[in-house]
């Protein structure tokens, strides 16, 4: 069993999983420091909006594009965001914005619709998350996740950087502005070819602020097609098979018997990782 | 279910759980646009009533003003107005300003106007002179320019017949010269011929003396009146009669002088016999030349003219002019006929102590004590040649009748003779004598020299051989003045020399005895002289006293 086929259907569902967010001022922050103004504002803009926004994100997106969205909003309604370093946190937990946000929610282990968050602009915690949380830096993340991806797939980069910066580009800007032909149309030839596959690019995040794991895994198993299952197995034999923990991608929980490489070229993330998080099972 | 079945209902479940919330965002999302358009709607307006405001202020403080001010097109006109009219005044003032300036300037120009009019009328006055002395000046050229032609015309003429004449000249100068030729040699004949006529002559005399020997004896006085040879010039040497030993002497020792003079005024220096013995001269230092009468004695000149003593006498062979050296460095040259200076030869820088004319009278030698001795040329007037000669001249005698050679004595005892022609010295002769030489003088034949020397010696030297052919001394003879002259006696015969003690000494010049001594004088004797044809024998000393002395044949 070999060769995996692109399943449309399914990777139309990933593409399009969104989820409500609801996104909270820190009021903390909106104390008047210095400027009668930003009393002003910091009245008004209670007055229209409660400091609540709900918006849509989508799964696959990051946390500064949304930042960006927010931004919008907030230069609209009059008030100054002084600080442009922004970050969310999620009951205290400061949240890393170079994760995809459906990463971050079925990381987070909330069962909140819409999920909760505080954003923040002042007092950046610089020991826990990356700097300067840009679009820029943002889409960079996003394009290194690519290549090492691409590396890990075929064991070299240059499908990733055969390609031109018009496409580089695309895939970003498809991926903000939620195009999904205009993506897959550049991705089909990084992940598309069957020949030369080495191993697969893989994540699995443990709960408990565990390091990432990240481990060298091969698509195939003497010939055929490796099942998660085996996968799993290798990785964290204690764990798989058995009853205590499953595999959650996308916010759900994943079969055993799916095959990796189908899973690799379907279930990924925009950036062509797949994503696992291990959770307790709940029986 | 496989895999993926399962996979499909999980996430169809998932996404109904999670998508339910989809439509109240959306809404929520538009209304939040909505919110937003209409603030900035709202803040649009707020600044639009802002700035409508305050251009209502404006419009209304404008039209209050306008009110105030009459309206602001009226304000405009008048303030234009009121300026054109200060505009306009100052361009008034102006105009008045620049009017006054043009007419002083009027003023000023009319003035320069007469002024300059007045400068042209007195300068075509001064053309219209000017003009007038051009012209003038013109034709006085022009008259100018023909005066020059014609002196032009007059110079070539002039210089055409300069040319012609000159032509002439030369014509006549070698006409001259033929007939000067001509002349010579017809003098040349002539005296061939008077020579002949002499040597026959001397052969009836030679003749009649025998007879007059004979008649002697017989007891017969015969006077001879002219005797003596004649040799006359210029003849060629060869024509020369040397002097024969073996002649009988024809003059006679004095016994006695006939006369005695005493010239005065002044002490004596020289005395000469003339060459035709008519005459004798003395002179001295009373400047004064004095010509005597041979036979007599009488005085019959005295010619004056120099300005210090005369050191030196001598007749020409014509006895037509008379020199005397003098010390006052010239020579003087006196015609007998006339008794006036004809020549003084100035030049030497020193005093002239002898002198001779040449035979034919053109020229003069003398020698002085600058050393030199000057052949001067009596024609011209000039001394021709000057001979160097390294002592001082006390004595010269010319050894040929031409004037070729000289013969000089001087003051270093040298003798010495020299080519008059060329200047050069021919001979030296030293060691003749000790002491400065006083005298030289020439044997008649002319090849004998007889020097007086102070060394109180008399020498008698062939001129051919330079060979001291005789010595005269005697105890009793001493040279006594360093320009003491002794003479031949014209038939070579005797030489007589005047002794410091007045004592005339004769010696005999083929015995080189001493024949005679005659005291007649008391001082130093300064020169004795033979007359040539040998009847008087003429004696002076410095103490003024002269003495004659007759030396002719007779009984």
């Amino acid at each position: 069993m070999s060769v995996a086929v692109f399943d449309d259907i399914i990777s139309k569902k990933i593409w399009n999983g969104k989820l409500p967010i609801q996104i909270s001022l820190d009021p903390t922050e909106n104390h008047a420091f210095t400027e009668p103004i930003f009393v002003i504002l910091t009245l008004f803009f209670s007055y229209s909006c409660n400091s609540i926004d709900n918006m849509e994100a989508s799964r696959c997106s990051y946390l500064p594009l949304v930042s960006e969205q927010l931004l919008h909003i907030y230069n609209g309604l009059d008030i100054e965001i002084i600080n442009t370093e922004i970050w969310y946190d999620y009951e205290g937990e400061p949240l890393k914005w170079h994760y995809p946000i459906g990463l971050l929610y079925d990381m987070s282990g909330s069962k909140d619709r819409p999920w909760q968050i505080t954003v923040h602009f002042r007092n950046f915690p610089n020991e826990k998350l990356l700097k300067s949380p840009s679009v820029e830096a943002a889409q960079d993340m996003f394009m290194s996740m690519m290549k090492q991806a691409d590396f890990l797939r075929y064991g070299t980069t240059k499908r990733v950087m055969n390609l031109s910066k018009k496409d580089q580009s695309q895939l970003w800007e498809s991926l903000s502005l939620d195009r999904y032909d205009e993506y897959w149309n550049v991705n089909q030839y990084l992940i598309s070819d069957t020949d030369g596959l080495r191993y697969v690019p893989l994540r699995i995040y443990l709960p408990d602020q565990c390091p990432v794991i990240q481990e060298v895994v091969s698509f195939t198993n003497k010939g055929s097609s490796k099942l998660l299952g085996d996968v799993l197995n290798d990785i964290l034999p204690d764990l798989f098979p058995s009853n205590l923990a499953i595999p959650i991608t996308h916010g759900i929980q994943l079969p055993l018997d799916t095959p990796i490489d189908w899973a690799s070229q379907n279930l990924s993330f925009a950036d062509n990782f797949l994503h696992l998080i291990i959770c307790k099972s709940v029986s | 279910m496989n895999y993926r079945d399962l996979i499909l209902e999980r996430l169809t479940i998932r996404n109904e759980k999670e998508h339910a919330f989809h439509g109240m965002i959306v809404a929520n999302q538009k209304l939040v646009q909505k919110v937003l358009t209409l603030q900035t709607k709202e803040k649009q307006l707020e600044v639009v009533m802002k700035t409508t405001k305050i251009q209502n202020e404006t419009l209304t403080q404008a039209a209050e003003y306008a009110k105030a001010q009459g309206s602001p097109e009226h304000q405009h006109r008048v303030a234009e107005l009121d300026r054109r009219i200060h505009d306009l005044n100052e361009e008034r003032a102006e105009m008045y300003k620049t009017q006054s300036e043009n007419a002083q300037r009027l003023v000023h120009m009319n003035e320069q106007l007469q002024k300059a009019s007045e400068t042209e009328k007195h300068n075509s006055a001064e053309i219209k002179k000017l003009t007038a002395s051009i012209k003038q000046l013109g034709t006085k050229c022009d008259l100018q320019i023909e005066q020059l032609r014609e002196k032009d015309t007059a110079i070539q003429i002039l210089q055409d017949e300069i040319a012609a004449i000159q032509l002439e000249i030369t014509t006549i100068e070698e006409r001259n010269k033929k007939l000067e030729k001509e002349n010579a040699q017809l003098l040349q004949r002539w005296l061939d011929k008077m020579n002949q006529e002499a040597e026959k002559m001397n052969e009836a005399t030679e003749f009649y003396e025998n007879f007059l020997e004979q008649a002697r004896n017989v007891g017969k006085t015969i006077r001879k009146t002219s005797g003596g040879k004649w040799i006359m010039g210029p003849s060629s040497s060869s024509e020369k009669k040397s002097d024969q030993r073996s002649r009988t002497p024809t003059v006679v020792l004095p016994v006695s002088p006939i006369k005695k003079m005493a010239i005065s005024d002044g002490e004596l220096f020289c005395i000469k016999a003339s060459t035709t013995g008519s005459m004798f001269a003395t002179g001295g230092s009373d400047k004064k030349l004095r010509v005597y009468d041979a036979k007599t004695g009488n005085a019959t000149m005295a010619l004056g003219g120099s300005l210090q003593t005369i050191t030196s006498i001598c007749f020409d062979s014509t006895d037509e002019l008379v020199l005397g050296s003098s010390t006052d460095n010239s020579t003087r040259i006196w015609h007998l006929g006339t008794q006036r200076l004809r020549h003084t030869l100035t030049g030497h820088i020193g005093k002239v102590f002898a002198a001779q004319f040449t035979a034919d009278s053109k020229r003069v030698v003398s020698g002085s004590h600058d050393r030199t001795l000057k052949v001067w040329d009596l024609q011209r007037g000039y001394c021709i040649r000057t001979i160097f000669t390294f002592s001082s001249c006390n004595d010269l005698t010319l050894v040929d009748v031409e004037g070729q050679t000289l013969v000089s004595g001087h003051l270093d005892n040298n003798i010495r003779l020299w080519d008059t022609r060329t200047g050069n010295g021919i001979k030296e002769l030293t060691g003749v004598h000790n002491g400065q030489i006083t005298s030289v003088s020439i044997s008649p034949g002319g090849d004998t020299l007889l020097t007086n020397s102070r060394d109180n010696t008399l020498k008698m030297i062939d001129l051919r051989m330079y060979n001291i052919v005789a010595t005269f001394q005697a105890p009793s003879y001493r040279n006594g003045a360093n320009w003491s002259r002794s003479c031949f006696s014209p038939d070579m015969s005797y030489v007589a020399a005047g002794s410091a003690d007045g004592t005339l000494h004769i010696w005999n010049t083929l015995t080189h005895n001493l024949e005679k001594t005659l005291k007649d004088h008391k001082g130093v004797m300064c020169g004795v002289s033979w007359s040539p044809i040998g009847d008087y024998l003429y004696t002076a000393e410095t103490n003024k006293n002269v003495c004659i002395y007759n030396t002719a044949f007779q009984i």
